[in-house]
């Protein structure tokens, strides 16, 4: 035997039923929070790409939603090259999302718990999600020029 | 003892796939290898949250690694270890101490009795009462077989053929417990 045969002797069988019992417990007493596969994964996948994070940079005002009731947010992100402003308004089904980037023929994914939607900008920079589903969005703006790295928004709550 | 079985060589194959270029195979490594990673980092002593970002860097630091890893058999081991020294840090428990397996824990007060309405969480409270060591061990190898007991053991820092006598003594313990609790045992 080598040193650590013992690793591999077969567990008795109250040993196994525990260690079963164990493994129940834990999922149940203590599971991996929802979402942290999917927050891994992420982070994983910016790191792979080479992305470049935007900021969230302004929330419209609160007085806003005054103006038009049907729409409930202004968001503008910005990265080092460019920026994509977006306006929420609910529709039917989840939220309509305007969105307005710098430049033409920008392809922007919006990405939603379990659904990715493309789509590109026209030549005045702007783009529509007729209906994304409720819950956490980012969007995915791939590199409009060769060379340039794609740039990912955090996370909004829509 | 198949190939098949062991935590150690799925993840093996499902990390070369992504190296050579299947990026959704990176997924498949996270769903496999982030359950006893985030048992490692909880039983250091880290709530949620520090857990959760204790496991999202032992990944990112996998990704900007994997070029240099040269036995994919060993990336659970990479992880655990990875996962095991940032835990303690965050947890300030001396680097190159090992957890104390005597050092017993509170036993669960009167309340966590009270509460435990259900199995699981009965056991998991006389779980919870054991070693940090017997703990990390426990719950790691509770989602492992028998051919990742000698990663494990070297990843979690304790020595070669030490594992199963180790085990033993945490299952006793546990054992003891759950015979001296009357819900669990009736008399």
């Amino acid at each position: 035997m080598t040193a650590h045969d013992d690793a591999l002797m077969p567990l008795d069988d109250s040993d196994e039923l525990l260690l079963a019992a164990i493994a129940a417990a834990q999922a149940d007493q203590d599971p991996l929070p929802a979402g942290l596969l999917g927050r891994v994964r992420f982070a994983l996948s910016l790191e792979l790409m080479n992305a470049e994070l935007a900021a969230l940079q302004t929330a419209s005002p609160a007085g806003a939603r005054g103006v038009d009731p049907a729409v409930t947010d202004t968001l503008t992100f910005t990265a080092s090259g460019l920026s994509l402003m977006v306006v929420l308004s609910e529709a039917d089904g989840g939220v309509r999302v305007d969105g307005w980037v710098t430049g033409g023929g920008v392809r922007v994914e919006a990405r939603s718990a379990d659904a990715v939607d493309v789509q590109v900008s026209d030549a005045t920079g702007r783009l529509t999600w007729p209906v994304v589903p409720h819950g956490p969005l980012r969007f995915l703006i791939h590199p409009p020029r060769p060379g340039q790295r794609p740039v990912v928004t955090p996370a909004i709550e829509v | 003892m198949t190939s098949a079985e062991s935590l150690a060589s799925r993840a093996a194959e499902a990390f070369v796939a992504f190296r050579d270029g299947d990026p959704a195979r990176l997924a498949d490594l996270v769903t496999l290898l982030t359950p006893p990673l985030w048992a490692v980092a909880r039983s250091s002593g880290l709530n949620p949250a520090q857990a959760e970002d204790v496991i999202q860097s032992s990944w990112l630091a996998l990704v900007r690694a994997s070029s240099s890893i040269s036995e994919p058999q060993a990336v659970f081991a990479w992880l655990l270890t990875t996962t095991r020294r940032e835990a303690w840090r965050v947890a300030r428990v001396p680097p190159e101490v090992e957890l104390p397996e005597a050092a017993v824990a509170r036993g669960p007060t009167p309340e966590d009795v009270a509460e435990s309405d259900d199995l699981n969480r009965r056991l998991w409270t006389h779980v919870r009462a054991l070693s940090p060591r017997c703990q990390t061990l426990l719950r790691v190898i509770a989602y492992s077989s028998r051919p990742d007991y000698a990663t494990i053991s070297a990843a979690l820092g304790m020595p070669v053929g030490s594992i199963g006598p180790t085990r033993g003594r945490c299952l006793s313990t546990l054992r003891r417990a759950l015979a001296n609790d009357p819900a669990w045992s009736p008399a």
